[in-house]
């Protein structure tokens, strides 16, 4: 059985193709990561799932319906958009408690969530004086208020600190642990590469690829990076031996399609000195679409953050 | 349903606009009944002599377009503050919400009217008293005008979700309506019969007020009735047919 499934969905803008005859599933219990760079059509895919945005063809599911019809869709779905929607002349707490009778949770389980997420000093102070972490946080555990199946979060990870994205990290794996399912979209792969267990990869709307995130991450594309003494006639020797090998400005020798144990032998074979030698991983959503398409992701990710910060703190 | 509604009017009342807007309706109902007595004399309409002048006196505090605007912004301003999101993600039929707030909004406007009403009696009969007029409606007229004050304020707050549903557009859509008068009337002077059932006429005449065009109130009442059903209907449509990105 599939918890969420999307079937040759398009959406048109005005014309203007959003998605693109995409299909996905996303299996019960699992963390899956929607990956694409801006305008890779990830909103528009999560906002049709939730009933927000009309299809123009095919469809988006979530227990087998389309969520307007479904009977306690907040009990179902728990979601963070952008925009979250809170009134921002309201409390945050305020803003809680419609949450809760729209679901009819109990008063006390809002003060007992704010107590949870840190917010319990700032609950009578008004939305708009909310921080972007506060909002987020407050955005949480307004998904969180009706104990729903599934969460879905699109790029829930904008706006917190590392210790935000830590924390996120920890309450989505309870939450997965618990039997929940996720789908999560960003456009930063180290924010979600401890997290999620599946990607699906956008691009222009369309599926690029769906796969547990470490056949992404791992195979021939990987690269080794060696620092030795004379790097150009390492290469020769590299290439002598059937290795694609090159130098880069930085006077490293990147070796591709290998495994270092074949580099590391042949350097010791013939006697080249290695001083530095680090397997590198795909490590953001540009080596992934690398990897995939040969090509870079069609728009450029904003400037901040950097695209290729991984996150090294677990 | 019920819940919906409630739900609405929690929403509103939560809100810091509800209170200014409800001591503002009080305080211009105030000011209506003050500036009725103080103009009396000028007016014919309302001269305090005459039964009329009378009617003009309650009836000058009735808060029409104060209550047309909260019902604009009370769906206009969903999407203005993109709470539109979470109110659909809780209630994804989407012509619930919009009725839902209808009802709401006419309670509002009710309630409104109540205080204003309220306001109104504590203002006018002690300055009635004051001055020595009589007051020349009797209790039962006057609770017939009260009560047509109330449901001219409860079809206001209907009528202003309608436009708001319609357009999402706050500015726009509160403009429309405060500017939809100048047409209005100029379409009335050209053509008398029509100018008669248009909203501002029939409104006009459900809340007792002197109206420019004569109308029984019950055809007014049907009138109304069929601008909040029409314009809702238009907004619930739109609604459903709406991207929310």
């Amino acid at each position: 059985m599939t918890v969420i499934e999307v079937d040759r969905l398009t959406k048109r803008f005005r014309g203007q193709v959003a998605v693109d005859d995409l299909s996905f599933a996303v299996a019960p219990g699992s963390i899956t990561g929607l990956l694409g760079p801006n305008g890779a059509g990830k909103t528009t895919t999560l906002r049709t799932l939730l009933g927000l945005v009309n299809a123009t063809s095919g469809s988006a599911l979530i227990e087998g319906r389309p969520y307007r019809d479904l009977e306690k869709p907040l009990a179902a779905v728990g979601a963070v958009l952008e925009n979250s929607g809170f009134y921002p002349g309201r409390t945050g707490r305020d803003n809680l408690r419609v949450v809760a009778r729209s679901v009819g949770a109990p008063e006390s389980r809002v003060d007992e969530l704010l107590e949870r997420v840190d917010l319990t000093e700032a609950r009578n102070k008004r939305y708009l004086a909310y921080s972007l972490g506060m909002r987020q946080r407050l955005a949480l555990v307004a998904a969180l208020l009706p104990a729903p199946r599934i969460l879905i979060l699109d790029e829930p990870a904008n706006g917190l600190d590392p210790q935000g994205i830590r924390w996120l990290r920890e309450l989505l794996r309870s939450f997965a642990s618990d039997g929940g399912t996720v789908l999560i979209s960003s456009h930063v792969l180290a924010e979600i590469s401890q997290t999620v267990e599946d990607v699906i990869v956008l691009s222009r709307g369309r599926l690029l690829a769906q796969a547990p995130l470490e056949e992404l991450l791992a195979g021939p594309a990987a690269a080794i990076k060696i620092r030795t003494k004379d790097a150009r006639s390492f290469v020769e020797l590299l290439s002598a031996n059937g290795i694609r090998a090159e130098v880069g400005t930085d006077e490293r020798v990147t070796v591709f399609d290998t495994v270092a144990e074949t580099v590391g032998d042949l350097a010791a074979a013939h006697a080249v000195p290695i001083y530095e030698m680090a397997a590198e991983g795909v490590a953001s959503l540009e080596d992934v679409f690398l990897k995939l398409t040969g090509e870079l992701p069609p728009q450029p990710p904003p400037i901040w953050p950097p695209p290729n910060v991984s996150s090294k703190d677990s | 349903m019920i819940a919906l509604v409630r739900l609405e009017l929690f929403k509103f009342r939560t809100t810091r606009m509800a209170m200014w807007f409800f001591t503002a309706s009080l305080g211009l109902a105030a000011i209506g009944v003050l500036s009725t007595i103080a103009s009396s004399s000028n007016l014919p309409l309302s001269d305090l002599h005459t039964e009329q002048g009378m009617r003009s006196l309650f009836t000058a505090g009735v808060p029409g377009a104060v209550v047309v605007i909260l019902g604009i912004i009370g769906i206009s301003g969903e999407y203005r503050n993109a709470t539109i999101t979470a109110t659909l993600l809780a209630t994804p039929q989407r012509w619930r919400v919009v009725v839902a707030k209808m009802i709401a909004y006419a309670i509002v406007g009710m309630a409104f009217a109540v205080g204003a009403s309220a306001v109104t009696l504590a203002v006018a009969l002690p300055a009635l008293a004051i001055k020595g007029l009589p007051l020349l409606l009797s209790g039962l007229d006057l609770v017939k005008l009260l009560g047509r004050s109330f449901l001219a304020s409860a079809f206001a707050g209907a009528y202003g979700v309608g436009i708001g549903a319609t357009i999402k557009n706050q500015v726009v859509a509160i403009v429309v309506a405060l500017l939809s008068g100048i047409p209005e009337a100029i379409l009335a002077n050209l053509l008398p019969k029509v100018g008669r059932f248009l909203p501002t006429n029939a409104a006009t005449i459900l809340s007792g007020r002197p109206a420019a065009f004569e109308l029984a109130l019950w055809v007014a009442i049907l009138v109304e009735l069929g601008y909040v059903v029409v314009l809702n209907t238009l907004g619930i449509w739109l609604t459903e047919h709406r991207d929310i990105t």
